[in-house]
C-alpha cells in the first residue's frame, strides 16, 4: 500500500501542477461569474441609440410608430426603475437611479434627400444607408440604421410597408413596428366591428394562473417555489459536472499511461511494484485529482452563487441544502466514486495498450459515444425522475453513476439506490479484474495494439 | 540458504509458440560483476525481466538474494532497463527520490542521497532541472542513479552503455566500480566486448535463448583457438604440416591468411615454418583472441547452425 501510494501521490502532483489543472480550476469561477454578469455588462455598452428614418406617404403612420417606440421604453425604463427602488431599499448606498438608453431614435429625412416621389427619395437615401452620409441626432452624428417606407394608403398596409437596412440579424425594430403597425389594423378592424377599444384589451388580457402544489409536503405549505424547481433540475447540472470532471480526468490518465509506456518507464516500475500495486496507485492519483477539481467547482459554483449572482442567490440556499442532505450527499459521492473507478480502470487498461496518444484516441471514441448516452438522456430523467427510461438506464452498469445522480433529487426507492450500488459494486470489481489482466500484460507490450483475438487470449493468461 | 545472488535453474519462458529463454540455468555469486552477452533477441532482457519478477517464467527455478519473488526484496535490487525512461516534467533530483522512494526509502533521505549523487557524478548543477531539458546522455545517467539511489546489494543495468559519449561512457565505468567497491553484485549486458573485458568478473553468452557460455573472461579466450595473421605473397599451404597448425583462413585482402592454432602451440612455431619453407612474409602479426573473437565464434556457430 505504500509503494501505491506513493505512486499515486506522484501521479496527483504530476497532474496538478500543470498549467491546464490549475487554470481550470481558477478560469471556471471566473468564467462562471463572467456568465452572470457579462451579458448585462455587454448589453450596457454595447446598446447604442439607432437612428431610422420613415417614409409615410399617409402622414398618419408615423405617429403611430413614434408611439411604439415611446412605450417600448417607457416599458423597460419602468421594469429598470422597479428593480433599482428594490436595491436601493436594501442598499441605500446604490447610485442613483440612470434612466434606461433609448433603443431607437427616429430622425427626420434629410433635407437634401428629399425626392418627387418615394422611389426617388428612397434612392438619394441609399448614402445615408449605406454609412456614407451621417444623420444628426441630438449632437451626435449617426449611421442611419434603417429607413421604413410606409405604403400610399393605409388600406395597403397590410403587404406594403418596405423595411431597407443593411443589418439583417436585428430585427428588434422591424418586430416593434410591425408589431404596432398590426395592433393599429387590429384596432380599427374591431372599432368597425362595434368592439370598444378597452374592451377588447381587457379581453385579450384574460390569462389563467397555474399555482404548482406538491403533494409530499405538509398541509398549508404545498406551494412549489422557484428555488423548488431549481432542486429538481440541479442533478442535470451536477452530472454535468461530474461528466466534464470525469473526461477530464480520463484524458489525464491516458495520457499519463500512454507517456509511461512509450518512454518504458513502466519496466522500472514494475521492477519495484506488483501490477496491481502501479494501477491503484494511479487509480487513487487521478482520482485525487479530479476530487480537487470538483470540490473546487462545487465551491466556487456556490460562492458565486450566493453572492455573486443578484437574483439568483434566492436557489443558491435550497440548492446548497440539497447537496449537503445526507441521503442526497451519500449516495452521489458513492455513485461518484464508483462510476470514477468503472471509467477509470477501463481506460487505464486502454492506455496500457497504446503507444502513442493517437492509438488512444481510437479507442476512446466508442467509450465516449457510451457516456454520451447519460448525457442525452439527461432532461428525459429528470423530468422523469422515475419514469421507465430512468429505472431502465438505472440497472446498465455503465450509465448507472450518471443516471442515479440524476435521479437522486427525485427520491428513487431505497432498494433502489441499494440495488443498482450492490451492481456497480459487482462490475467495478470485474471491471478492476480485467482491467487489471489486461494492464499486466499491456504495460510491456511494444508494437500495435492487438486486436480483439489478442485481447481476449491477454484476458486468458 | 545460498551463497549466490541469482540462481537460475532450467528456466523457459514462452510466448505463445515463441521460444524466448530455453532451459537456461545461471549462477551468479554475491559480490561478481557478470556480464550478459548476446546479440539482439537472444533472450537477455527476457531472462533479466524474469529475474526481476516482471515475467513469470513458463517453467524453472529462479531464485534471486535468496527469494523466489524479487518484490519481496525490491529494497535491495536496483534495476535500469534496456529502453530508457523518464517523467519529463519531474526535476532530477526529485525522479532519483521517487525511485527511490519505490525501492522503500524514506523520501527525505531519499532526496538528500539524490543530490549527493548527482554532484559525486557531475551533475550537480542540474539537481532542479526537468528531466524533459536534460540531454539523452545526462537522462540515462540520471537513470542509473536512480536505479541505485537505495544502495542495493543488487544492481541489474540492462544495456547501460548505449547510446552514451566515450566521456558518459567513462563516468559510467566509475559508478559500476563504485559499486563493485561497495560489494554490490551487478549484472549488466552489453554488446560492447571492451567494457565486458575490462569490468567483468564472469560473463554468460546467450544466444537464441540458450547458454552458449557462461566462465570468466579468461576462461572464455582459451575456449577458442588462438591465431596468427600473415600478409604473404607466396602461398602458405606449406605451414599446414607445423605442428600445431590446425587450418589456415584466407582473409580479405590480397595474400591476407589466419593461421589457426591449437591449444598450447606456440606462434613462434609459425614463424621458424615460414623461414625455413620460404614463405616471404610481409606481415605477421600474434592475435590473442579477444570477447569479440568469442562471441563471433560462438554466437556465429550457433547462427549458422
Amino acid at each position: 500500500m505504500k509503494y501505491a501510494l506513493r505512486i499515486g501521490f506522484r501521479e496527483f502532483a504530476e497532474h496538478a501542477k500543470t498549467k491546464g489543472f490549475i487554470i481550470g480550476i481558477v478560469l471556471f469561477p471566473l468564467l462562471l461569474l463572467a456568465g452572470f454578469r457579462v451579458p448585462a455588462l455587454l448589453e450596457k455598452i454595447s446598446k447604442t441609440t439607432r437612428a431610422f428614418a420613415v417614409i409615410d406617404p399617409t402622414g398618419e403612420l408615423t405617429q403611430i410608430v413614434d408611439e411604439a417606440i415611446e412605450r417600448d421604453w417607457q416599458e423597460s425604463d419602468d421594469k429598470a426603475r422597479l428593480a433599482w427602488l428594490e436595491k436601493r431599499k436594501a442598499d441605500p448606498a446604490t447610485p442613483d437611479y440612470e434612466p434606461q438608453k433609448r433603443l431607437f431614435q427616429r430622425v427626420e429625412l434629410p433635407a437634401d434627400a428629399a425626392g418627387a416621389t418615394t422611389e426617388e427619395t428612397i434612392a438619394n437615401l441609399k448614402p445615408w444607408l449605406l454609412g456614407d452620409k451621417k444623420v444628426n441626432v441630438g449632437d451626435d452624428d449617426k449611421e442611419l440604421f434603417a429607413l421604413i417606407v410606409m405604403p400610399k394608403t393605409q388600406g395597403q398596409l397590410r403587404k406594403g410597408v418596405e423595411y431597407w437596412s443593411t443589418n439583417l440579424t436585428d430585427d428588434a425594430l422591424s418586430k416593434l413596428v410591425s408589431r404596432s403597425l398590426a395592433e393599429h389594423l387590429r384596432r380599427d378592424e374591431y372599432t368597425s366591428k362595434g368592439l370598444a377599444q378597452d374592451e377588447v384589451e381587457r379581453i385579450a388580457r384574460i390569462e389563467v394562473r397555474f399555482d404548482d402544489k406538491d403533494p409530499r409536503k405538509a398541509a398549508g405549505e404545498e406551494d412549489v417555489g422557484m428555488a423548488e424547481k431549481a432542486r429538481q433540475w440541479a442533478p442535470i447540472g451536477f452530472v454535468y459536472l461530474m461528466f466534464v470532471a470525469m473526461m477530464t480526468v480520463a484524458q489525464m490518465l491516458l495520457s499519463s499511461t500512454v507517456e509511461e509506456k512509450a518512454s518504458r518507464i513502466f519496466e522500472v516500475l514494475l521492477s519495484s511494484v506488483t501490477p496491481a500495486e502501479l494501477m491503484l496507485g494511479k487509480l487513487m492519483g487521478v482520482a485525487a485529482v479530479g476530487f480537487v477539481m470538483l470540490v473546487a467547482w462545487f465551491l466556487s459554483l456556490f460562492a458565486v452563487l450566493r453572492f455573486a449572482a443578484g437574483g439568483l442567490s434566492e436557489v443558491a440556499g435550497p440548492l446548497l441544502g440539497l447537496v449537503f442532505t445526507p441521503s442526497v450527499l451519500i449516495p452521489m459521492a458513492v455513485y461518484f466514486l464508483l462510476g470514477f473507478l468503472l471509467y477509470a480502470s477501463l481506460l487505464l487498461a486502454l492506455g496500457s495498450l497504446c503507444n502513442t496518444i493517437k492509438e488512444a484516441q481510437n479507442f476512446m471514441s466508442p467509450v465516449m459515444l457510451v457516456l454520451m448516452i447519460p448525457l442525452l438522456a439527461m432532461i428525459p430523467v429528470a423530468r422523469d425522475p422515475n419514469g421507465t427510461l430512468a429505472q431502465v438506464l438505472s440497472w446498465m452498469p455503465p450509465f448507472t453513476p450518471f443516471v442515479m445522480m440524476n435521479r437522486i433529487a427525485g427520491e428513487p426507492a431505497a432498494w433502489e439506490i441499494a440495488g443498482t450500488i450492490a451492481l456497480l459494486i459487482v462490475s467495478v470489481a470485474g471491471m478492476l479484474w480485467l482491467a487489471g489482466r489486461v494492464f499486466r500484460n499491456g504495460v510491456l507490450r511494444t508494437g500495435a495494439p492487438p486486436k480483439i483475438v489478442e485481447l481476449l487470449r491477454m484476458l486468458r493468461r | 540458504m545460498t551463497d549466490l545472488a541469482l540462481r537460475l535453474e532450467r528456466v523457459t519462458k514462452k510466448f505463445d509458440t515463441f521460444t524466448a529463454v530455453d532451459d537456461l540455468s545461471l549462477s551468479v555469486p554475491y559480490g561478481s560483476v557478470y556480464g550478459f552477452l548476446g546479440p539482439n533477441g537472444a533472450g537477455k532482457t527476457t531472462t533479466i525481466r524474469m529475474s526481476l519478477s516482471i515475467y513469470e517464467p513458463t517453467s524453472g527455478l529462479i531464485e534471486i538474494l535468496g527469494h523466489r519473488s524479487a518484490l519481496d526484496v525490491r529494497q535491495q535490487i536496483g534495476y535500469l532497463p534496456e529502453e530508457k525512461g523518464l517523467y519529463k516534467k519531474m526535476k532530477a533530483k526529485e525522479l532519483i527520490a521517487f525511485f527511490g522512494g519505490l525501492r522503500g526509502m524514506d523520501p527525505r533521505e531519499a532526496r538528500s542521497e539524490a543530490v549527493r549523487l548527482l554532484e559525486r557524478y557531475g551533475l550537480g548543477e542540474f539537481v532542479n532541472t526537468r528531466c524533459e531539458a536534460l540531454s539523452k546522455g545526462m537522462g540515462q545517467k540520471v537513470q542509473v542513479l536512480a536505479s541505485v539511489v537505495h544502495k542495493p546489494k543488487f544492481v541489474i543495468l540492462d544495456e547501460p552503455f548505449s547510446g552514451l559519449d566515450p566521456v558518459n561512457q567513462q563516468v559510467l565505468e566509475v559508478v559500476i566500480q563504485d559499486l563493485r567497491a561497495a560489494g554490490t553484485t551487478i549484472i549488466f549486458s552489453t554488446h560492447i566486448m571492451e567494457h565486458a573485458e575490462r569490468l567483468c568478473d564472469r560473463i554468460v553468452l546467450i544466444g537464441r535463448g540458450k547458454r552458449l557460455f557462461d566462465g570468466t573472461i579468461a576462461e572464455a579466450k582459451r575456449s577458442i583457438p588462438r591465431r596468427v595473421r600473415i600478409q604473404t605473397g607466396s602461398d602458405p599451404s606449406p605451414l599446414r604440416a607445423v605442428h600445431g597448425v590446425t587450418d589456415i583462413v584466407r582473409l580479405e585482402g590480397e595474400g591476407r591468411w589466419d593461421v589457426v592454432l591449437s591449444e598450447g602451440a606456440q606462434p613462434d612455431e609459425v614463424l621458424r615454418a615460414c623461414f625455413r619453407s620460404g614463405v616471404e612474409l610481409s606481415s605477421f602479426e600474434r592475435r590473442d583472441p579477444d570477447l569479440r573473437d568469442v562471441f563471433l565464434k560462438l554466437v556465429g556457430g550457433e547462427e549458422a547452425a
